[in-house]
C-alpha cells in the first residue's frame, strides 16, 4: 500500500507538484492523468526517489520513504521500486537477459536463482528465446517488454510507469496496455501509471487521478471521473464536452432528476446522483453534455425531457463517427454520432440527451475536496 | 539538395582542391618513400636506389631501444591522461560542482600551451637539485629526490598535456547519456558509484577507446617534451632520433627517413583503428527520447570535489608556470634565489634573432591561419554540401595528415621540395606549407561539424528564394557556421605560433621562428632567458585567446 501525503516539489518558485495526497491500495492500479507539464512525471520520480520533494511524506507499506520535514530521503536503490521509463532505458551494452537480471544481481542471490528469475520474468512478458539479443536489435514493442520484465524481476512492491506506451504505434499500444493490465492484476502489484492519454487511463485503471498544474483535481474510478467530473477541467480533459451555463431551480423529482434553468432560456434535467438535497435555488452551475451521448433524430424522440430543436451547421466525417456542430435555441452543441447517422448541413433535427448522461460542475474550477482525495 | 546535380562551379572547385591536397599531402608521402630508398643525400648526386638504409636500421639495437622507450612513454602518458582526465571530465560534465564553467575553460588550457614550453616549465619544478620540488624536499630534510628527466617524468608531463583531449572526446558523450539509463540502475539497487562504474563508464567506452588511441599516437609523435626531458639525458626516442640524425652533423638522412617511415606506419595503424572504433561502436542509436539530463547532485561532496579538481589544476598548470615565471625574473637558476631582475627579458627581447623570429612567427600565424582556414572551409563545404565528383576523395585526403607526425612531415617535405627549382625549401614558404598541411584536418573537422548541424533546408530555402549557390554559401551558410570558422582561425593562429616539431627541422637562418629560438636557448642552457621568452609567448597566446573568446564562443571539435 502506498500513501502520499501533501507532497510538494518546487522548481524555483513554481510548484511542479503541489500538495498532492493519494492513497493506493495493495494491488491497485492508479493512473495519474493530465496534460503535458502538469507534474505527473515529477510526482512519479519523487516516489522513485529520483527527485527530492520539498515537503510531504511518502509511505510504502509501513516504510517511510521520503519526508523532508523529518529529513528522511531513502535513496532510489534502497526503495525496491520498479519503474518502466518512457525511453525504456535499456542498457545498450548488456544483453536482454543481463538487463533483466541486473536488479537481481544486487540482491546477493545465488547465480542460478538470478538466471531463473530473469528467465521467468522474460517468459511472463512473452520474450523467451530473446535472452541473448542486444536491446538495439529488437523492436520497440519488445524493448518495452524487456523494460517491463526488468521491473517485474526485482519483485518490487511498487511499480511505476511513466508514459510507457507513448513511443509505440497505436496498434501495439492497445495490445501492450491490456497485457500490462493483465500482468499487474495477476501479480497484484501496487502500480502508479502516468499517461496523458485519457482512453489509456480509462481502460487500464482501477482509479484515475486527474492532475492539473501540479495538483490532483479529482480521483475516482474510470466511470466516476468520466460520468461525474468534479471540475470543468476534468470534464473537458476527458473527452468532448459541451458546457452550458445554468442556474439551479431548487426543484428535484422523485427519481433524483434535478431541474436547471439554462442561461439562454429553457430547462435541462440532470440526474445528480442524489448525495444530499437539491442545490439551492439560483446557484450558478455549468451543465455538461458529452458529445457522444447526445442523440440526433429527424423525428421528435419519445422522451419529453432534454429535447431541443436543432439545425445542423457543420458535419465532419471521421470514419468511425461524424462530428456535427448544431445550433439549439440556447447556443451551439458539438455532437458525435455513429457514422450511419447522416444529416445534411442545414437540416432541421431534434437533439436529445438522457438526464442520466448529464452532469453538473461548479462554474469555477474547484480544488479537490479532501474526502475525495484520500479514501 | 539531393535533386541537384553538380554545377560546373563546384566541380571546378573540387578539382582545384584535389590538386592542392595532392601537392600538400600525397606528394610529400611519395617523396618520403622515395627518400628512404635513395642512396645519396637529398639534392645531391645521381639518384641510385638501395635498401641499405632499411638493413642498417633493422640491425641497429639503438632503433629498437628508441621504439621501446617511445611505446612505453606513449602507453604511460595515455594512462596518466585517462586517470586524471576521466574523473575531471565526469565532475565537470555531469555533476553540480561549483565553478563549472570556469573549470571547463581551465581544463582545456594545456591545449593552447606548447607541450615543449610545458616541459620547460616542469624542469623548474622537477630538475634534480635545482627544481623547486627538490629544494622543498631538501629544505624539509627529506631524503627523496625527484627527477623529471626520464621516461616517467615525460609520461607525467605529456599525460597532463593530453588531459584536454580526454575532455574533448568524452564530455559530449557523457552529457548525452540518457539519464534514465542511470536512474534505472539506481532503481535496480545500485548506488551512485556502482552506477557510474557499471552503466556510465561502459556507455562511454567507445569514446574512451577513441581518445586513448589518439592520445597514444599524439604522445608517440610528440617532440617538444622529449626534446626537453630526454635529449639532455640521451634517452633515445623515435622523434628525437629523427631530429638528431637529421640536424646534428654529420646528418644521416637515410636513417632519419626510415625511422620516420616506421613512425608513420605505427601512427597510421593506430588512427585507422581509432576511426573504425568511432564509426562502429556507437550506442547512441537505441537511447530513446532523452529525458532532461539533470546534473548529479553531490551534496556536501561538491566542495570536496571542487577542491580536488582545483588542486589538480594548481599542480599541473599554476605551479609549473608560476615557477617558470619566477625563474624568468632571476639572474641564474640555481639553488639560491637571486634578486628580482628584468635582465632576462631585456636581453632576450633585444636579440636581433628574436626580432626576425617574431616577424616570421607572426607572419606565419596571421597569414597562414587565413590561408588554412579558407582552405579548410572550402574543403568542408565541398565535402558536406556539394554533389561535386571526387568529394569523398577530398574528404579522405584531408584526413590523412592526422596520421602524419610532425617530424615525419618535416622529413617528407625536405625530400619533396629540396630539388624543386622554386624558392620554397629553406624559406619561410616551406614552413607555411608544413603548418597548413599538418593542421588541415583540424579546421576541416571543425567546419564540417558545424555544417552537419545546419539543416540543409535553410540553404534550400535560399535557393528557392532565388539565390545562386554561391550567394547562398556566402549569405546563408557562412554566417551560420561563422563561430566555427573563426574558432578555426584562432586555433590555427595559436598552433602556428607554437609549432616546434617541423620548424626545428625545416627552418633556416632567414626563416627562424620563436619556438626554435626558445629551443636553441634551451640547448645552450640559458634557462632564465628561456623562461622569459616562454612566458612572453604563452602570454601572447592567452591574450589572443581571451580577446577572441570575448567576441565569439570558441569551438573545438575532437579530431578523428
Ligand atoms: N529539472 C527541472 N527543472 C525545472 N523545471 C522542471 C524540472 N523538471 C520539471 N520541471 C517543470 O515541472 C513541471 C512538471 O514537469 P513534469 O515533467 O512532471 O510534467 P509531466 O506532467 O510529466 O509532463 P509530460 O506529459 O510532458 O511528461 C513542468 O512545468 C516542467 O517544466
Ligand atoms: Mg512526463
Amino acid at each position: 500500500m502506498l500513501r502520499i501525503r501533501s507532497l510538494s516539489k518546487y522548481y524555483g518558485a513554481r510548484a511542479a507538484v503541489n500538495d498532492v495526497s493519494l492513497e493506493v491500495g495493495q494491488g491497485e492500479l492508479v493512473t495519474l492523468l493530465g496534460p503535458s507539464g502538469c507534474g505527473k512525471s515529477t510526482t512519479l520520480r519523487c516516489l522513485a526517489g529520483l527527485e527530492i520533494p520539498d515537503s510531504g511524506e511518502v509511505w510504502l507499506q509501513d516504510r517511510l520513504l521520503a519526508a523532508p520535514a523529518r529529513r528522511v530521503q531513502v535513496p532510489p536503490e534502497q526503495r525496491r521500486v520498479g519503474m518502466v521509463f518512457q525511453s525504456y532505458a535499456l542498457w545498450p551494452h548488456m544483453s536482454v537477459l543481463e538487463n533483466v537480471s541486473y536488479p537481481l544481481r544486487s540482491q546477493k542471490r545465488p547465480r542460478q536463482e538470478v538466471i531463473k528469475r530473469a528467465r521467468d520474468a522474460l517468459e511472463l512478458v512473452g520474450l523467451s528465446g530473446y535472452e541473448g539479443s542486444q536491446p538495439g536489435n529488437i523492436s520497440g514493442g519488445q524493448q518495452q517488454r524487456v523494460a517491463l520484465a526488468r521491473a517485474l524481476a526485482s519483485e518490487c512492491s511498487l511499480l511505476l510507469f511513466d508514459e510507457p506506451l507513448s513511443n509505440l504505434d497505436v496498434h501495439l499500444r492497445e495490445q501492450m496496455r491490456s497485457e500490462i493490465r493483465d500482468l499487474q492484476a495477476r501479480l497484484r502489484i501496487t502500480t502508479i501509471y502516468v499517461t496523458h492519454d485519457q482512453s489509456e487511463a480509462l481502460a487500464i485503471s482501477d482509479r484515475v487521478a486527474i492532475m492539473q498544474d501540479g495538483a490532483i483535481v479529482q480521483v475516482g474510478t474510470p466511470r466516476e471521473v468520466f460520468e461525474r467530473p468534479a471540475t470543468e477541467f476534468a470534464a473537458t480533459f476527458l473527452g468532448k464536452v459541451n458546457l452550458l451555463h445554468a442556474a439551479a431551480t431548487g426543484k428535484r423529482e422523485a427519481d433524483l432528476r434535478e431541474q436547471f434553468r439554462l442561461a439562454g432560456g429553457g430547462e435541462v434535467h440532470v440526474h445528480t446522483g442524489g448525495t444530499g438535497g437539491p442545490s439551492a435555488e439560483g446557484t450558478a452551475v455549468r451543465v455538461g453534455l458529452r458529445a457522444e451521448l447526445i442523440r440526433l433524430s429527424r423525428n421528435a424522440p419519445a422522451a419529453e425531457k432534454n429535447v431541443w430543436k436543432a439545425r445542423v451547421e457543420r458535419a465532419v466525417f471521421f470514419g468511425d463517427g461524424i462530428d456535427y456542430m448544431i445550433a439549439i435555441p440556447v447556443g451551439r452543441l458539438r455532437v458525435r454520432t455513429p457514422p450511419y447517422d447522416q444529416f445534411r448541413v442545414g437540416e432541421e433535427v431534434f437533439a436529445s440527451i438522457a438526464p442520466e448522461h448529464c452532469f453538473i460542475v461548479g462554474s469555477t474550477p474547484q480544488p479537490a475536496r479532501q474526502e475525495e482525495v484520500s479514501r | 539538395m539531393r535533386w541537384r546535380r553538380a554545377g560546373p562551379g563546384e566541380t571546378l572547385l573540387s578539382v582545384l582542391l584535389l590538386v592542392v591536397l595532392a601537392v600538400l599531402v600525397i606528394y610529400p608521402l611519395v617523396s618520403l618513400i622515395y627518400g628512404s630508398i635513395r642512396s645519396s643525400p637529398p639534392g645531391t648526386g645521381e639518384p641510385a636506389y638501395t635498401v641499405e638504409h632499411f638493413l642498417r636500421i633493422f640491425m641497429d639495437p639503438h632503433f629498437y631501444e628508441a621504439w621501446r622507450n617511445t611505446l612505453l612513454l606513449s602507453a604511460s602518458a595515455t594512462l596518466v591522461a585517462l586517470v586524471f582526465g576521466l574523473p575531471a571530465t565526469f565532475l565537470i560534465a555531469r555533476t553540480d560542482i561549483p565553478y563549472r564553467s570556469f573549470a571547463e575553460v581551465l581544463v582545456l588550457i594545456p591545449l593552447f600551451i606548447s607541450p615543449f614550453i610545458g616541459a620547460v616549465a616542469w624542469t623548474g619544478l622537477g630538475a634534480p637539485r635545482v627544481g623547486m620540488l627538490n629544494r622543498l624536499l631538501a629544505f624539509l630534510g627529506l631524503p627523496w629526490e625527484v627527477n623529471i628527466y626520464g621516461v616517467w617524468g615525460m609520461a607525467l608531463v605529456l599525460g597532463f598535456y593530453m588531459v584536454p583531449f580526454v575532455y574533448l572526446f568524452t564530455s559530449g558523450p557523457m552529457k548525452a547519456i540518457d539519464a534514465s539509463l542511470e536512474e534505472a540502475s539506481r532503481l535496480s539497487g545500485r548506488n551512485a558509484l556502482q552506477t557510474t562504474l557499471q552503466i556510465t563508464l561502459p556507455l562511454i567506452t567507445p569514446s574512451v577507446l577513441a581518445c586513448t588511441l589518439l592520445i597514444m599516437v599524439l604522445s608517440m609523435e610528440n617532440f617538444g617534451v622529449p626534446a626537453v626531458l630526454a635529449l639532455p639525458s640521451r634517452i633515445p626516442l623515435v622523434p628525437t632520433e629523427i631530429f638528431v640524425r637529421f640536424s646534428y652533423p654529420p646528418a644521416d638522412y637515410g636513417y632519419a627517413t626510415v625511422v620516420a617511415l616506421s613512425l608513420i606506419a605505427v601512427t597510421g595503424i593506430g588512427l585507422l583503428l581509432q576511426r573504425r572504433i568511432i564509426r562502429t561502436a556507437s550506442y547512441a542509436a537505441i537511447t530513446g527520447r532523452g529525458y532532461r539530463v539533470a546534473p548529479i547532485l553531490l551534496g556536501r561532496w561538491r566542495w570536496v570535489a571542487v577542491a580536488i579538481l582545483g588542486a589538480y589544476m594548481v599542480a599541473t598548470i599554476l605551479l609549473p608556470y608560476g615557477v617558470m615565471m619566477l625563474a624568468s625574473f632571476q639572474a641564474y637558476w640555481t639553488q639560491e634565489f637571486t634578486a628580482f631582475t628584468l635582465d632576462n627579458y631585456r636581453s632576450v627581447f633585444t636579440r636581433g634573432l628574436l626580432v626576425r623570429a617574431t616577424e616570421n612567427s607572426l607572419l606565419l600565424a596571421v597569414f597562414g591561419a587565413c590561408v588554412a582556414t579558407a582552405l579548410a572551409a572550402c574543403i568542408a563545404y565541398v565535402v558536406q554540401r556539394s554533389r561535386a565528383p571526387g568529394r569523398s576523395w577530398l574528404d579522405f585526403m584531408a584526413t590523412i595528415p592526422i596520421g602524419i607526425p610532425g617530424m615525419v612531415l618535416g622529413v617528407a617535405l625536405l625530400w619533396a621540395w629540396i630539388a624543386v627549382p622554386l624558392e620554397i625549401y629553406g624559406t619561410i614558404w616551406i614552413l607555411l606549407i608544413a603548418y597548413i598541411t599538418r593542421f588541415l584536418p583540424f579546421g576541416v573537422r571543425n567546419v564540417s561539424a558545424a555544417l552537419t548541424q545546419v539543416g540543409d533546408e535553410l540553404e534550400s530555402a535560399a535557393r528557392v528564394s532565388g539565390a545562386t549557390q554561391w550567394r547562398t554559401a556566402v549569405t546563408i551558410t557562412l554566417p551560420l557556421v561563422r563561430n566555427n570558422v573563426l574558432s578555426s582561425w584562432v586555433i590555427y593562429f595559436i598552433e602556428f605560433l607554437k609549432e616546434l616539431n617541423m620548424s626545428v627541422l625545416l627552418y633556416s637562418f632567414g626563416s627562424v621562428v620563436i619556438p626554435v629560438v626558445i629551443f636553441d636557448l634551451y640547448t645552450e642552457g640559458r634557462y632564465p632567458e628561456v623562461a622569459a621568452l616562454a612566458v612572453g609567448l604563452s602570454v601572447l597566446i592567452l591574450v589572443v585567446l581571451a580577446i577572441s573568446s570575448r567576441f565569439f564562443r570558441i569551438r573545438i571539435s575532437p579530431l578523428g
